[in-house]
């Protein structure tokens, strides 16, 4: 049975008229059943604790990136045998990750239920898939020390400190975690000259947000950030002084629309 | 002799997966990649890679670089062996040693260094 996951404090706001369109939709496919809504991290956790006592084998979040990232870093608590789907309500780079161009396309996708085997990795005592930005404090003095496995030591300025899981790509297996840190600049200071390292740091400007400034880029199997100052994701979420970043023992099953794996 | 500057910088070929430690940056540890390296800050350790690496103008590196090809527009005091080339840009300092089949330095550079083109 699947059961739909929503965020009822989503910056992405599902209104009257888009949730019975998605009942609709869902109807037709013979897939719809019950809206559950959620108002954050804990409740979301409850949630899934309860699931594992029911006969739900595919739980599908319905909303934005930060909140399928809600989810994602919550899998810990689901049982492996459940798939997870994603039905953005807005393009994304989660929502481009998977294959899903636009919301019937994705809810083809998930009555078609393509599953595919994903490695997940933990950043402390939380999951991601493929994404996710530290934010510290600009105005901490003292240096974010970044270690990684290997016994590499890097001091950097407070900054955002983007972590990335590059599992899929073959070529990194072995040092699959792309950890990159930028200054964040002013909208005036965002510079439009050409130079090298201007155009060096546009390759890693893959979204909309206005950064300027690559410090550091490398990629690790682990990494631990320490840190004097509290780091936050763009969920919100507070992390402590110390963070750990590696892969997880869990894999998730995901729906998308390119399968790896049978039903 | 090939002169890298001619080539251009790691930095516009360095790919995604590169490694890049910025001018704010201070390191210690050793650096063991496949990939192009690129350091403008400061550096203590070693560093090998079947790739480039390029020491830029505000980098200070102690230690070690065994790469394909090896540039320094910085301070290095260390071993420099490249199998293909090292090229030691005006603005560039080093101390040490040097082993490469092709060595070229631009005038201005300051050198304390002892250099080898045979056996890499």
């Amino acid at each position: 049975m699947y059961k739909y996951l929503i965020n009822s404090n989503s910056k992405t706001v599902i209104d009257e008229k888009l949730n019975l369109q998605l009942r609709e939709k869902l109807q037709k496919k013979l897939i719809y059943s019950e809206f559950i809504n959620f108002s954050g991290e804990k409740e979301l956790s409850d949630i899934l604790s309860s699931l594992k006592k029911q006969t739900t084998n595919t739980l599908v979040l319905i909303g934005d990136d930060n909140d399928f990232n809600l989810l994602i870093g919550q899998t810990g608590k689901l049982d492996s045998d459940i798939a997870v789907g994603y039905l953005p309500i807005k393009k994304s780079s989660l929502s481009k990750y998977l294959g899903l161009s636009n919301i019937q396309d994705s809810i083809n996708s998930l009555s078609q239920r393509k599953i595919t085997e994903k490695t997940i990795y933990s950043l402390s005592s939380r999951y991601f898939l493929d994404k996710i930005d530290l934010s510290f404090d600009e105005n901490h003095k003292e240096k974010i020390i970044i270690t990684t496995d290997k016994g590499l030591e890097i001091k950097i300025p407070s900054c955002v400190v983007s972590i990335e899981n590059l599992n899929d790509d073959s070529y990194l297996t072995k040092t699959p975690i792309q950890i990159t840190a930028y200054k964040i600049e002013s909208q005036k200071q965002q510079s439009k000259n050409k130079t090298v390292l201007a155009k060096f740091i546009a390759k890693f400007n893959t979204n909309s947000e206005k950064r300027e400034g690559l410090i550091l880029s490398l990629h690790a199997k682990n990494f631990r950030i320490n840190s004097l100052s509290k780091a936050k994701d763009s969920t919100g979420r507070i992390y402590n002084q110390s963070i750990l970043i590696g892969k997880s023992p869990k894999t998730i099953r995901l729906i998308s629309k390119k399968a790896d794996i049978q039903k | 002799m090939i002169n890298l500057s001619k080539k251009g910088h790691i930095s516009e070929l360095v790919g995604y997966s590169g490694i890049f430690l910025g001018s704010e940056i201070e390191a210690q540890g050793s650096i063991k990649t496949e990939e192009d390296v690129f350091i403008d800050g400061e550096f203590k350790g070693s560093i090998e890679t079947v790739g480039a690496v390029e020491i830029g103008k505000n980098s200070s590196l102690t230690g070690s670089i065994t790469a394909r090809s090896i540039i320094i527009e910085g301070f290095a005091k260390a071993d420099l062996l490249a199998t293909d080339s090292i090229h030691i840009a005006g603005c560039g300092k080093v101390q040490g040693s040097i082993n490469s089949k092709n060595i070229s330095i631009d005038p201005g550079a300051v050198l304390k260094i002892k250099a080898t083109t045979e056996n890499v």
